[in-house]
């Protein structure tokens, strides 16, 4: 656990966040402080990268918005630069506690997958949302799991831990907007393996959703259209698992 | 009788005629262009307000105008398509849709016949047959729009990745540089003061 959490890397994706940002990553700091801690600021329009460099974390300042996609492939290609084995992935928002980052690592150990994802809907414990969206997730779930013929709850989470074959294969390839969903489709097309924890999961503590109501029409039919376009993609050899396995 | 579209299409062409004007005298363009586009209104503004002025002159048949219309606008595609590449204001490969549409206007215009197997087909008329071909041509650019933009997109997210890496080890090395800069004074310091 301490080697690991050594060569690993979190990273916090922040998109206007200067209100939630300080008290994350102080939170993370105490956490884990011998593990690298990248904020990426996908071009924020309030004073979000200052107050990252101030917590002392390092920064990936995007000069345009890229949205999540884009943001957290730059991360994806850093990481991988740099020779880090995992990647743990906690939203600026707040929303991914800190404190359940263990159980992501645990269950990567445990289930020696690719990547393992933090689900709001496994555990016991409830997450409150607006009945169209959770209905629209449900669904969502569904197809996925059928895509992936594996169980999927949570397709939308981003809470999510990564090692390095597949940080390879994402930092050439990852879906641009709501790259979530899609990823888990392609990753698993490509030979990848993941599986899900229970986590629990925090109300934002400041500022909003990037995906607000009017979006979720749009978000529906990108994804939907995605993962229905992406079955009819070859799989590139490149970066399938097979020939990934000694990075 | 002057009708609203009538009016509608003679004032358009007087803008037209205007800026024409301007240019020719602020030689923001090439005169010659300036000159085909002074004429060009013109002659739509007179088509428009007096008609007879071309039915009795012009060849009389329905399909023979339209031709001459054609030709005439294929002509401005072609010129200019051609002065915006010459000014380098575009790239050739987005040119060679834009030569291709006004180069088949042209001929259509010249040969009518060669939509007629169009024609017998479907069995349009002339007009539509000719319609159907400008509005396959149009697809087709805008078509090549669309790569083009979503090529631009993934290039300038790569770029935009790419700073920010670099950006991110400028920092670092700066810092570090600060760092071992400032080690070597304090290091200086204490070596004479001992």
């Amino acid at each position: 656990m301490k080697d690991l959490l050594a060569s690993s890397l979190i990273v916090v994706p922040a998109y206007n966040e200067e209100g939630s940002l300080p008290a994350l990553l102080a939170e993370i700091r105490a956490l884990f402080p011998d593990t690298d801690l990248l904020v990426i600021n996908d071009c924020s329009e309030d004073r979000t990268a200052e107050v990252a460099r101030q917590a002392g974390a390092m920064i990936l300042d995007l000069p345009c918005n890229l949205g999540v996609g884009g943001a957290m492939q730059a991360c994806f290609r850093m990481a991988w630069e740099r020779g880090y084995q995992y990647v743990i992935r906690c939203d600026g928002d707040g929303q991914h506690p800190p404190d359940q980052i263990p159980k992501l690592i645990e269950g990567m150990q445990k289930n020696a997958v690719d990547l393992v994802l933090g689900s709001r809907f496994l555990g016991e414990e409830s997450y409150r949302s607006t009945a169209i969206r959770s209905a629209g997730i449900r669904c969502l779930a569904l197809m996925l799991s059928a895509i992936c013929r594996a169980r999927v709850t949570d397709p939308t989470s981003g809470f999510q831990m990564l090692n390095r074959p597949l940080l390879y294969c994402f930092a050439h390839s990852y879906p641009t907007d709501y790259p979530e969903p899609e990823s888990l489709a392609l990753m698993r097309r490509q030979g990848y393996t993941f599986c899900e924890v229970p986590t629990r999961f925090r109300a934002r503590t400041a500022g909003r959703s990037s995906i607000r109501s009017w979006d979720t029409g749009y978000y529906a039919l990108k994804v939907w259209l995605a993962l229905l376009v992406d079955r009819a993609r070859n799989v590139d050899p490149r970066y399938a698992r097979r020939n990934v396995v000694k990075v | 009788m002057l009708t609203l579209p009538r009016l509608l299409i003679a004032s358009a062409s007087g803008f037209l005629v205007c800026t024409g004007l301007l240019s020719f005298i602020n030689r923001r363009s090439g005169r010659f262009l300036a000159l085909v586009w002074i004429a060009l209104g013109t002659g739509i503004a007179l088509a428009a307000l007096k008609p007879e002025v071309f039915g009795d002159s012009a060849p009389g048949t329905y399909v023979v105008r339209i031709r001459l219309v054609m030709g005439l606008l294929s002509f401005a595609v072609l010129m200019i398509t051609l002065e915006t590449v010459r000014r380098l204001a575009m790239q050739e490969r987005y040119a060679i849709l834009w030569v291709s549409t006004g180069l088949s206007l042209v001929v259509l215009a010249v040969y009518p016949n060669m939509v007629g197997w169009l024609s017998t087909i479907t069995g349009m008329t002339y007009i539509s047959a000719i319609m159907v071909v400008v509005f396959a041509f149009l697809l087709l650019v805008s078509f090549h729009f669309s790569l083009a933009l979503s090529h631009l997109r993934e290039d300038q997210k790569r770029l935009a990745q790419r700073t920010a890496i670099v950006e991110l080890r400028v920092r670092e090395l700066e810092q570090k540089l600060r760092d071992s800069e400032a080690g070597r004074q304090t290091s200086g310091n204490t070596s004479r003061n001992t």
